[in-house]
């Protein structure tokens, strides 16, 4: 079941998204928007000293990202540019548990995995994966919780806007050409649960903060192992030395450290799968009979202009994506969704789970504009206008969200 | 202000006094002692000598006696709830202990 099976709810007034449009712009940074969340920060009293890199992201470049922890670090909103694949060093990192220590890549091809659930259980080292076979893919890496930072009833977590999001190559051997050379899958299994590699602190039941998911047996047809991303070898932060990429699912899917892949009957009993990461009315807790946060739904957003522009013809740029299908057609207006204009792609495709630039000339006159954009799949979904409520503020897609307030003078 | 009613005003400031630095000890107890599981394996406040990497470092987050308060009655992400394991007093000495260590 997708986000997309779930009931529209009444938005809220355009002349409120604006308002909360302007407000987060003149705060100036995209992940500070926190109304009344348990955690979140409040950006007026958090407004001045902009945090440093922790040291296993040094390499990033700091003016593309915003440093929220040292474990949830956003992409600039207008650091994502027109070249389709995201840079490694302004990708968003955002961490379950703190990174492992940098020995695990030290000797990347000694990485171990251990296979489950298949007829021919076995470990086998990064090595010999890349010795089964390869593949390179695109996809969009993004966070379920891309967007929470408009959901208007202040849910906890990282307040991110549209920078929890990223275009990456991977390049890996697909998991289904791993299995087939163990034997093939066990009858009977239903999910693919992949375990990250971390080490726990002691004094924690461990399911209570262990990286495990569990996703459709379905995801076998495009799940892969991956060893590099944007052609270098996975960094640390971002999952190296091996990672569980699965094209067209949130990113807490693709399992960072990945150890073990097990073929299962039922889903992880972890508390990341069984009541985190799951989609329920606000003031609900989570739960196992709950959709979980698989298939990503149909998105784009604006990246430029963001905030002022100069009267007559300008270029309108931003990203789209249709998370398992392609993106077949993105529409942008300049006044808040009355008139709309197809855009046109930028650059080569490169897949149905990558995203596509795109770009539209649209004659501004002074005055504010209201700029959203609006996508559709090849299978005809398309962006709601409005977000779908759920207690984490999870799944954001709704166009009118994602807009911008630009000033045209 | 006659000088009964100065000294009662010192009185009740100095009892007011006594009563926060006892309940930011309370606080601190709270923080590395009570809270189970610990507060410290999961995160790093100078003031309590813990280095936990799992939550945000407290010293960095800066929270609020409400944020903190909120988060340790009902949880937050990853965080679990404490407000069946730990009393109201409990709650509040901490919440105004992390508050207090962490400056503003």
């Amino acid at each position: 079941m997708s986000i997309n099976d779930s009931p529209a709810i009444a938005s809220q007034s355009p002349a409120e998204s604006i308002q909360m449009s302007r407000r987060r712009l003149l705060l100036g940074s995209a992940g500070a928007m926190a109304s009344v969340s348990l955690l979140g920060l409040s950006p007026l009293a958090k407004a001045a000293e902009p945090k440093t890199l922790p040291d296993y992201v040094r390499w990033k470049n700091a003016n593309d990202v915003i440093v929220h922890s040292a474990n949830t670090i956003e992409t600039e909103r207008g650091a994502i540019g027109s070249g389709v694949v995201t840079n490694s060093d302004k990708l968003y990192v955002r961490n379950n548990l703190p990174a492992p220590n940098a020995d695990i890549v030290a000797d990347r091809d000694a990485w171990k995995v251990t296979f489950e659930g298949v007829n021919g259980p076995q470990s086998l080292t990064l090595g010999d994966l890349k010795k089964i076979g390869v593949e390179t893919v695109t996809t969009v890496l993004q966070c379920s919780g891309n967007g929470r930072a408009y959901y208007q009833h202040g849910p906890g977590g990282t307040q991110w806007g549209t920078g929890a999001a990223g275009c990456l190559i991977w390049t890996g051997v697909p998991l289904r050409e791993v299995v087939a050379k163990l034997g093939g899958v066990k009858p009977g299994m239903n999910y693919i649960t992949s375990t990250g590699g971390e080490s726990l602190p002691a004094g924690l039941d461990p399911k209570t903060i262990m990286v495990e998911r569990s996703i459709p047996l379905k995801a076998l047809d495009q799940a892969l192992l991956a060893w590099d991303m944007n052609d270098e070898p996975m960094p640390l932060a971002h999952g190296g030395p091996l990672r569980m990429v699965v094209p067209g699912y949130f990113g807490v899917n693709n399992v960072k450290y990945v150890d073990r892949v097990a073929f299962t009957e039922g889903q992880s009993d972890a508390k990341i799968q069984a009541s985190g990461y799951r989609i329920r009315p606000i003031g609900e807790k989570g739960a196992p009979d709950q959709p979980s946060m698989w298939e990503m739904p149909v998105k784009s957003w604006v990246t430029a202009p963001l905030t002022t522009a100069s009267q007559g013809k300008n270029l309108v740029y931003g990203v789209a994506f249709g998370g398992m299908n392609a993106v077949s057609k993105v529409e942008v207006s300049a006044d808040g969704g009355e008139t709309w204009k197809t855009a046109r792609f930028l650059g080569p495709d490169m897949g149905r789970y990558a995203w596509r630039p795109f770009v539209v000339s649209m004659d501004l006159s002074a005055g504010d504009h209201r700029i959203v954009s609006r996508a559709t799949d090849t299978e005809g979904n398309t962006q709601p206008p409005t977000r779908t409520e759920n207690e984490r503020g999870y799944g954001n897609t709704s166009w009118k969200d994602h807009g911008v307030t630009v000033t045209v003078s | 202000m006659s000088l009964r009613t100065l000294l009662f005003a010192v009185l009740v400031s100095a009892s007011a006094t006594v009563m926060a630095d006892e309940q930011l000890e309370l606080g601190k107890k709270v923080f590395t002692e009570q809270a189970q599981p610990s507060c410290t394996i999961c995160h790093a406040l100078n003031d309590a000598g813990s280095v936990g990497e799992i939550g945000p470092n407290l010293d960095e987050l800066k929270p609020s006696a409400e944020q903190v308060r909120n988060a340790v009655k009902s949880g937050v992400g990853i965080m679990p709830a404490f407000g069946d394991s730990l009393s109201e007093q409990q709650i509040e000495a901490v919440a105004h202990y992390v508050e207090s260590v962490t400056g503003k």
